[in-house]
Parts: structure tokens; sequence; C-alpha cells
């Protein structure tokens, strides 16, 4: 989905941009992942689109969280906030129902989250803060715009045992100041 | 090396450049930091086909860019931010950019004059004003109505009337200090008279009166920070009065607010209520019975209603509600501003290293610190909050208490004192 105002709005996601490329090799070989963008890298619509490649496997628990969770869950229908991308892309499958993806049947869109029935997977968004994901076992966090988010440190903190477990963390923003900052320039132990 | 392309596995703490860059900025560089995350910086070098020269160029120059004199190009603080991923870029910035500012520069101008509160008169007896009365009193001449206890005559001078000498001292004071008095070396400084024609009323309408609304800002009143007063009209948006003293307690600036606030038709007062905001606001309502000061509203999705809490809950230059809309005002020029103290306050705000407003003197002290430093800019934001609310113009001076010693004052009591034997039980008849 391309908001910009041009002619086609809906395109096929650009997988050929260089750096997409390079950044899907790099999100399969390695954990944790920090990424400090520039504005307009399609940063956001490739983290949603590796959590929902991701949620396709059977028991995987994706939590995708921002500031907010208006931000979180954003719109489908518009192609915003990182649930509402991956709802989107869901949507946009071509010949999903032949590979078994059918709604109602093999998954269901919930306002905050998206359940894949028969995989026994979902992936949730939740707003910021350490409290929301230590009552969750994650597979995978992806973590939108981190350095906005002032509770990212309890994020982070709340999250080790479930990367300690196997799970990815994905860390991704424009920059700020803030403990996501620190993160990516090894000046955590400072906080 | 350690990234190879195998496998994409990053594990060397130096920096490897997977994606070259350009000119323009770096490509896409990884590498293993302390916390074992794959530290990865993405820059506008990485997709050339998309960051193209031509717009890079135009967001530079969207986002405060420059040519120099010399050819060069100087990259504004919000495009080193959004685009070179510069998370320090705003710290030092001016929060007023020097454009804005210059707008105001030929508005700026001295006062037409000055005022202040004397109660100096309530110690003097009859016999003793007629010998020689404080600068901005008389006495009244007798082709006047001398039985009105306190009035203000055309020149702006106030006439003590025969009444007010067959008053109590202590009754003086409580007179004497709903009225601001001009002095040469008044405290407050006066642009815009309360009794000039608002811009724009219909001829049709001979009455009408300016609206005004006054914010102010509350130090602590022991020389460590400001407490302010603006005064904003609420038709032309222009800067009416300004206060400042850094020496002024918060109960006797109470006493001036409520003064100016009738010298400008009855303003809405829109005071700070933190710290000692709370007792400017009691001296206001328990001390001079001013009411007319600006109040919360609790908005839910179908109702808006007024709530009890008076005055505005902040004064940080932070708060983004109260600020924002102050900054907006000065760069769309909503705004006029006369004074040179006021419109010179403004160049001295700029972005700390967390990217919050803050006043450049405070950019090294803390947050709490900072929010018990009063200052005019924030005086300025909370008059344009009242004046947000007021209208143009009104039809009529609300009449908020009867001067003492005039007639309807003394219907009032009259009234009063009817009222009250009505009320009585029978037996205490």
């Amino acid at each position: 989905m391309d908001t910009h105002g041009n002619e086609k709005s809906i395109r096929p996601f650009p997988h050929d941009r260089p750096h997409v490329h390079a950044m899907t090799d790099l999100w399969l070989h390695n954990q944790l992942i920090s990424i400090r963008k520039s504005r307009q890298m399609l940063m956001t619509w490739w983290g949603a689109a590796t959590c929902l490649w991701d949620v396709l496997h059977p028991g995987k628990l994706i939590v995708q969280q921002s500031k907010k969770l208006e931000d979180a869950v954003g719109n489908e229908w518009v192609g915003d906030g990182p649930l509402g991308r991956t709802k989107f892309m869901l949507a946009h499958i071509p010949g999903k129902s032949v590979i078994g993806l059918v709604e109602g049947r093999d998954y269901v869109k919930r306002e905050t989250h998206i359940d894949f029935k028969q995989l026994g997977s979902a992936v949730v968004a939740i707003p910021e803060g350490g409290s929301q994901i230590r009552q969750k076992t994650a597979s995978g966090i992806f973590s939108d715009e981190s350095n906005f988010q002032p509770e990212f440190g309890d994020s982070y903190a709340a999250a080790i045992p479930c990367i300690r477990g196997g799970a990815w963390f994905l860390s991704i923003s424009t920059a700020e100041l803030g403990a996501a900052h620190d993160l990516h320039n090894d000046q955590m132990a400072d906080r | 090396m350690v990234a190879d392309a195998k496998t994409w596995t990053i594990t060397d703490p130096e920096t490897q450049v997977l994606i070259p860059g350009n000119e323009h900025d770096i490509g896409l560089l990884a590498r293993r930091n302390f916390n074992q995350f794959v530290a990865i910086d993405l820059g506008m070098g990485a997709d050339p086909d998309v960051f193209t020269k031509d717009l890079i160029r135009s967001e530079q120059l969207r986002l405060g860019g420059r040519l120099l004199p010399d050819g060069s190009f100087r990259n504004g603080w919000r495009f080193r931010k959004e685009y070179l991923r510069d998370a320090t870029a705003a710290a030092g910035q001016p929060v007023f950019e020097q454009e804005w500012l210059d707008w105001q520069t030929p508005h700026l101008r001295d006062p037409l004059y000055r005022m202040d509160l004397d109660l100096s008169p309530a110690g003097l007896s009859l016999p003793q004003a007629r010998l020689g009365l404080p600068e901005g009193f008389r006495l009244p001449t007798p082709s006047e109505p001398y039985a009105v206890a306190i009035s203000r005559d055309v020149d702006g001078l106030v006439v003590l009337g025969t009444a007010f000498w067959t008053l109590t001292a202590e009754a003086r004071r409580q007179e004497l200090r709903k009225w601001l008095v001009k002095k040469a070396e008044g405290r407050i400084a006066v642009w815009i008279d309360p009794t000039s024609r608002p811009v724009g009323l219909p001829p049709s309408m001979e009455s009408g009166i300016r609206v005004f609304a006054a914010g102010a800002d509350v130090g602590e009143g022991v020389q460590q920070s400001e407490t302010t007063c603006i005064v904003l009209t609420g038709d032309t948006k222009e800067q009416a009065a300004e206060f400042g003293s850094n020496r002024i307690t918060p109960g006797d600036f109470g006493v001036l607010m409520a003064a100016i606030c009738r010298f400008y038709n009855d303003a809405l007062a829109v005071p700070v209520r933190k710290l000692h905001g709370i007792t400017v606001i009691r001296a206001m309502l328990e001390e001079c019975g001013y009411g007319r000061i600006w109040h919360e509203r609790n908005s839910s999705r179908t109702i808006e209603k007024r709530a009890e809490a008076l005055g505005w809950m902040k004064g940080e230059t932070s708060d983004d509600l109260l600020f924002g809309r102050w900054i907006t005002a000065i760069k769309e020029h909503r705004v006029t501003l006369h004074s040179a103290t006021l419109w010179q306050q403004h160049s001295q705000y700029i972005y700390d290293v967390q990217g919050r407003i803050c006043h450049q003197a405070l950019a090294g002290v803390s947050v709490e610190e900072r929010k018990r430093h009063g200052d005019r800019c924030v005086g300025g934001a909370l008059a344009w909050l009242g004046v947000l609310d007021l209208p143009l113009w009104r039809d009529e001076k609300p009449k908020d208490v009867s001067p003492m010693g005039s007639l309807n004052y003394r219907r009032e009591q009259r009234g009063q004192s009817t009222q009250a034997q009505k009320a009585a039980p029978w037996w205490s008849k």
C-alpha cells in the first residue's frame, strides 16, 4: 500500500530494493537486530512482512510493540501500523486460498491480533512497557519506532527470558535519544 | 571479514559495510554490539534508485536546508535527524526560528504608559490629601459626581471621591486594590488601552468593548525566577500589557493580577495552577473577589463540561498542549508582540539533547528545576490559550462589583438586607 497519492496505490512488495534483500538475509541469520534507519526506508512494512512470514509456521507467538496500542494496531484498510500492515499483506497474498489461508477457517482477524487456529500461531499488537511483554512467551518480538518508546528499557529487560529461549528480537527506529538508542550504541550499562 | 554472503551472520564488533553508500549518505552498515545485537545503520545510500539527488535536495530544502553564499549547502537539524539519523541534531537548536521573530520586529515599540498598584492613599486623611496625593490620583472637582468613592477620569487618573474618605483605612485599602494607577515608574507596561475601540467593530455597534486574556506564570518571588503576566487582545491578538518581576510574592501577585484583569475590561485570567500558582488563584478569588479565571474542561466523546479545576495545570515549556500552540501562533504570525523583552526571551529557547524545549540558561539543570522557572513566554502562551476561548469583542462590560459608595452599591446593599430579612425565620423577626 502506497498512501502517497500515487495512481496505483496497491503494489507488490518491492523485494528487489537492495537493502530489503540484505535486511531479510540478516534477519534470517541473526537472532537480535537493532536498526537505526533514515525515513522512508520501508522498514516497518518489511518488519510486518517478516512477522507474517514467521507466524505462518506452527506454534508461533509474534508480538508487535509500539508506543501506544493504537499505533501498534494501526489500520488494516490503509496499511498503517505493524499489525495493520500485517493484516493488509495477509489479505492481499495472491492465491492464498490455494495454499490454505481462508479467513474464518484458517485464520481469524481480531482488533488487536490475528489467530491462526490450524497452525496454533498468533500475532499480537501491544503497547509499550515491560509488563506487556512479561506476560507473554513470545517466539518473536518486533518493536516499531523503539526510540520513541520511553519504556523500551523495561520492555527489553522483560523480553530477555524469551530471547534466551530462542525468540528473535527486532528493533526498528528512526533517530531519537532513549533506551533503544543506548542499546544500539552500547550504552545500556549507563541505565 | 566475518559477514560472509553465505550465512550473513554478523559476529564482528567492527563495523562492516554490507551495502556501500554514496556522496549523500551511508548504505548498510552492521556490527555486533556488546548486548549481542546486530546494530544496523541504514541510510539513503543503500537505495540510490529511490533516493535520487533531486529527491534528497527537495527534502533538504523542505527541512530547513540553506544554500550558503560560498555555494555549499547546510542541512537543517530536522533533515539531519530524520534522514541522517543524528539523534542529537535538535540539541541547542532555537525553538523559535529567526525568520518568525524577524516578522515581529517592526511591531516592537515603547509602551503607551505604565501602571501600578498604590495603596498609600488609604493611610491619608482628607486634609492631608488636599495637600497632595500620590502620582496618578486626584480629588474630584466641584462639577464631578463626588459621592462615588473611586472612579477613573478620561485621562486615566483615579479620582478619590468624598465617599472614599468616609471609609475606614482597611475598607480604603480594599477599594484601592481594585484600581491600577498611572505611574511613570510603574511595573506594568501598557501598549493598548482597554477603552480603545475594537478593530473590525461594525459601525452599528456603538457599545462594543474589547476583550482581553491575561496569562500568568508564577515564580517563587525570591529572585530565583520571574513572575510574569502577559495580556493579549481578543480581536487583533496583539500584546496589550506586560508585567514581570522576580521579587513579588505569589500573594501580592494575585492582588495585582486581579487589578490588571479588572482594568482590562474584566479580562479572562489564565494563571498556572502548579506550585505557587494556587496561591495566586486563592488570592484572586478570596482576597479580591475576582472569579473570571480560566478553568479546565472535561471532554468525553459526546460532551464537554466545565471542570472545577481553575487555572492551567502546568507551566512548562515542554508541555506541548500549552507551548506547542504558542509556537504555532508565532510561526504563523497570528499573534503580534510589542515588548522587546518578551521578543528577546523567545530567542533564548532551545531544544535540549532529549529534544525537549527549555530555556538555554536551564539546559543543564534538572526537569524539576525547570518547572520552578517562571517566564514571560509561558505567560504569553497562557494568554494565547485564554484568547482562543474568547469572542472578538463584547457588547457591554460585565458588572463585577459596584464601587463602594456608589448608587448601585447602596441599592445592592439594600436589596441584600431585604432578602436576608425575608429569608430569616419568623421567630427572629
